[in-house]
């Protein structure tokens, strides 16, 4: 609805945004829940799509799982904040938990800082995503933490991506 | 003891439970979104300032709740004189500020992030943007018909939160409501 972008010929996506590629793909994956402030430990197996959108200025990431606490379903985006040299990034889970923060991305690890909010509470949030050097893998840890100096791990996943992303 | 220690784990077991069954209910206040739903067409009229040159806009905004309700999703696409311009807006409660949050990315690499208020038949959205390094505030109330079938808009931006100047004016229609449950 409102939108404030300015009337001009069309921009091109920054090329810093093909950093992202290497999680564009159908992927699955498994891995465990560890118990703390969000949920009990359990196995988790899931799908993750990511794709880029809007002419390729933006990366979306839909993220189904099962997890201990029941179904989980997840929309990302990532948009590219030029004047910060870095990724903006929301996540919207199901259950009405948001994340948002920075996602730096060095070679082919994906690391994101920012600040979960979920049942009504505000934690700090880590996540680092490894892609194995022929971009067919990934491993996955996350860290929660309600001071911002003591980590807890939330959960660890490795991935295997099923389908490669469509050919332009 | 043993007993007790049962009996504990029973509780916290139940305790958790009901935690997450609490958890899993969207918070009541998303309801006030809910006027968005369903296919909407659009006319507006921008004025030339910092957003361009100005120029009717005619668009379609699609808007459904996603995510077991927790948010709204919405797609736009729009006619502007300088070409069409999809956007994807994802809106969120914020429980612990209690606030709406609305994140729309453009595809012509704008992302704006504003704050949603909603009083009685009016839903505003407001905050600051950065047009060409920069800063501006933005509000833009849309006001609802008794039916909730149309709306009119009115955009304005200012760069000291005082004087606002006009950037667009907009008549909303619904042409198809929200799907029944």
């Amino acid at each position: 609805m409102a939108r404030t972008s300015v009337q001009a010929p069309a921009p091109q996506p920054d090329p810093e945004v093909k950093k992202l590629q290497a999680l564009v793909g159908h992927w699955t994956f498994k891995g465990e829940y560890k118990a703390g402030p969000l949920g009990p430990s359990g196995k988790v197996a899931g799908e993750y799509t990511g794709r880029m959108i809007l002419e390729s200025f933006f990366f979306e990431g839909r993220l189904t799982e099962k997890a201990p606490f029941g179904e989980m379903r997840g929309l990302e985006v990532e948009a590219y904040d030029p004047a910060k040299k870095s990724f903006v990034s929301n996540w919207y889970l199901s259950g009405g938990s948001t994340i948002s923060g920075m996602l730096t991305v060095s070679g082919n690890t994906f690391s994101w800082e920012g600040k979960l909010m979920a049942a009504g509470k505000e934690y700090q949030y880590k996540q680092t995503i490894m892609v194995t050097p022929d971009l067919r893998g990934f491993t996955v840890k996350a860290e929660i933490s309600a001071d911002g100096q003591t980590w807890t791990p939330w959960f660890e996943e490795k991935g295997t991506k099923a389908k490669s992303a469509p050919k332009k | 003891m043993q007993r007790i220690s049962v009996l504990l784990l029973v509780l916290l077991g139940c305790f958790a439970t009901a935690m997450q069954a609490q958890a899993l209910k969207p918070d009541p206040a998303l309801k006030k979104l809910s006027v968005l739903v369903g296919h909407w067409t659009y006319e507006e009229e921008w004025k030339a300032g910092p957003l361009g040159p100005g120029g009717r806009i005619t668009g379609v905004y699609d808007a459904h709740m996603i995510l077991g309700g927790f948010f709204l999703q919405a797609e736009q696409t729009e006619k502007r004189a300088m070409g069409e311009i999809r956007n994807l807006e994802v809106d969120a409660y914020d429980p612990v500020n209690k606030h709406f949050t609305s994140d729309t990315y453009m595809s012509d690499g704008t992302k704006s992030s504003f704050t949603i208020t909603v009083s009685a038949n009016t839903i505003t959205w407001a905050g600051p943007f950065t047009v060409a390094g920069k800063q501006y505030q933005f509000r833009e109330p849309m006001v609802f018909a008794p039916d909730s079938m149309s709306a009119t808009t009115k955009a304005e931006i200012s760069v000291d939160g005082k004087t606002w100047t006009l950037a667009w004016e907009g008549k909303w229609t619904k042409v198809k409501p929200a799907p029944k449950k």
